[in-house]
């Protein structure tokens, strides 16, 4: 499914991209997480970028060394039945034949190009604007160099693409960008995913699971560990929107302050913002107004792509894989087809900070593949794609599910609302109550355009997993959100 | 929006004496909304119909999900 998401959706994921998996292994009876995510190249400096407030969005210094393929590697040794090869048998034909672009898909490659704009190199206009334009919905894509990159990876392996023709294409691409990158560098990504434990904390009797840092799956967790000690379902819906914009802009403070490349005490600096006593504090500073506070470096590019399988034997997989912003640096590795990330972009420039850039280190993350547990056993899995969108998305949705009711269709198809951490903007869908907006402007929020591409509020994800007294999974009920082309399937 | 069920209901009093087959016709919510989709064993869901597609069919050949 991943490799097949590198073909209908190349502006949001691939191989030059990074992933991050939850894992429930029926056998172990446990979750696993798997951080896919790379780092950054062996000459990623500060001092070369100079003394700049943000890291550049495009470009050879906005890319991590590609994590996604060494992590869906790691994932098949562990849990997979199947070959990459034959995994990936359909993607290499729909890539050589062609395949019709959907109509989200196609919309975000007309953003993305405009984005992405002279930043573009002549590889990726080549390949994915042919005829100077992105393509319209329906039309028929091939991707024949990419084909012949994803034949070559799943016949050798990690090594077809971190060693040899495919890592010298990135190497050289990075590094005449202007960052010296080393095939070494490259290689040095096969085997660096890690098997991590993931983050939970209670909400509504559940255990909820995240993504630990890298990623900023804490921005949702602690958002929810908040939101656990009100009474949502029985306030209004300006008031409910209210509470959960304010706990979501302190999970964003603590993130965007806090998460890097992970340390014994970040882990544990986050582990106490999750304890009762940090929700506790937390909750305590939202008052009836909106806190004033922003964060200029609460980067909102991230756009990606999300799974989600439940097996036959009770497995279940929330898998995200993204290149980062739509086309991601603009850069594309030779002739293999492979988009580069602009994952670097997330790096703080500010040296001392605790996500400053640095060779080998992975940046803040905005993927989070997330998993609900209710009596240790999955209930819900579930993920947001949109850049900060996801824990905004997350949060939202688990709120309509477990406070409001609503089946998994209805959760991901509500009206929701984005924040944006660099302005303190809030974006509400049209379709609430303009009487809600009014209550959230007396509030003291800033509200945003409700239609423009930056308050696109994500596309989401839920699969629910309906259970008898003995634990055993009945039914499966599934919701795809609108916003997205995507689809549920079962059996 | 669900006039015409209402204007039916109406006729019967109450929805309390409507016949039981007709008792979801006092709580018509699914007819203006997408259902969920409900399976038995298995589920597959992405952004794109080709994705679902190759992850159904890997699961139906009992492979385990990735």
């Amino acid at each position: 499914m991943a490799g097949m998401l590198a073909l209908a959706e190349p502006m949001m994921s691939g191989l030059g991209g990074d992933t991050m998996v939850l894992v429930w292994s029926a056998q172990d009876q446990r979750v696993f997480g798997l951080n896919g995510s790379g780092m950054a190249p062996s000459g990623a400096s500060l001092a070369r970028l100079g003394s700049v407030p943000l890291m550049p969005e495009h470009g050879a210094a906005s890319v991590t060394i590609p994590g996604a393929l060494d992590g869906w590697c790691a994932l098949l040794e562990r849990f997979g039945s199947r070959s990459l090869q034959e995994l990936w048998e359909p993607v290499i034909t729909a890539a050589r034949e062609g395949y019709p672009v959907g109509e989200s898909i196609a919309g975000f490659w007309a953003v993305g190009a405009a984005l992405v704009g002279q930043s573009a190199s002549s590889e990726l206009r080549e390949v994915f604007l042919p005829h100077g334009s992105a393509p319209q919905p329906g039309q028929l894509m091939r991707l024949p160099q990419l084909a012949d990159t994803l034949e070559h990876v799943a016949r050798e392996g990690r090594q077809g693409f971190y060693e040899g023709p495919v890592a010298e294409a990135i190497a050289t691409t990075i590094s005449a960008g202007g960052v010296p990158t080393t095939r070494a560098a490259v290689a040095a990504q096969q085997h660096r995913s890690a098997w991590v434990e993931p983050l939970s904390v209670g909400f509504r009797g559940r255990d909820v699971l995240g993504m630990p840092p890298n990623s900023q799956g804490v921005v949702a967790l602690h958002a929810l560990g908040i939101l656990d000690g009100l009474p949502l379902a029985a306030m209004d819906e300006a008031e409910r929107l209210h509470h959960e914009i304010e706990a979501i802009r302190l999970g964003f403070e603590l993130a965007i302050d806090v998460v890097g490349e992970p340390t014994p005490a970040m882990l544990e600096q986050l582990r106490q913002a999750l304890s009762p006593d940090g929700l506790a504090a937390a909750r305590s500073r939202i008052t009836a107004q909106a806190r004033p506070a922003t964060r200029p470096q609460g980067g909102n590019s991230g756009d990606t792509s999300y799974v989600c399988a439940v097996d036959g034997e009770g497995n279940a997989v929330s898998l995200m894989t993204s290149i980062s912003g739509l086309f991601g640096s603009g850069l594309v590795a030779g002739n293999t087809g492979v988009l580069l990330n602009n994952r670097a972009a997330q790096f703080s420039s500010q040296p001392g900070h605790p996500n400053a850039l640095a060779p080998g280190r992975r940046p803040r993350h905005s993927i989070l593949p997330a998993m609900v547990l209710r009596e240790g056993l999955p209930e819900f899995v579930m993920g947001v794609i949109g850049g900060n969108a996801h824990p905004q998305g997350l949060t939202q949705i688990l709120v309509n599910a477990l406070d409001l009711g609503m089946n998994p269709q209805q959760a991901v198809d509500a009206p929701r609302f984005k924040l944006i951490m660099q302005s303190g903007a809030v974006h509400i869908d049209p379709q609430f109550n303009p009487a809600v907006g009014h209550e959230l402007v007396a509030r003291g929020h800033q509200l945003g355009d409700s239609y423009g591409f930056i308050g696109f509020k994500g596309g989401a994800q839920m699969v629910r997993l309906h259970r008898d007294a003995t634990g055993r999974c009945t039914s499966l009920e599934a919701g795809v959100d609108h916003r997205l082309d995507g689809v549920a399937l079962g059996f | 929006m669900v006039e015409p069920l209402k204007r039916k209901g109406q006729r019967h009093q109450n929805a309390n004496s409507l016949p039981k087959r007709h008792a979801a016709m006092a709580n018509p919510s699914f007819l203006d909304r997408r259902s969920p989709v409900f399976a038995g064993r298995a589920m597959a869901t992405s952004s794109s119909p080709l994705v679902t597609r190759v992850g159904l069919r890997v699961l139906e050949r009992g492979g385990q999900c990735r």
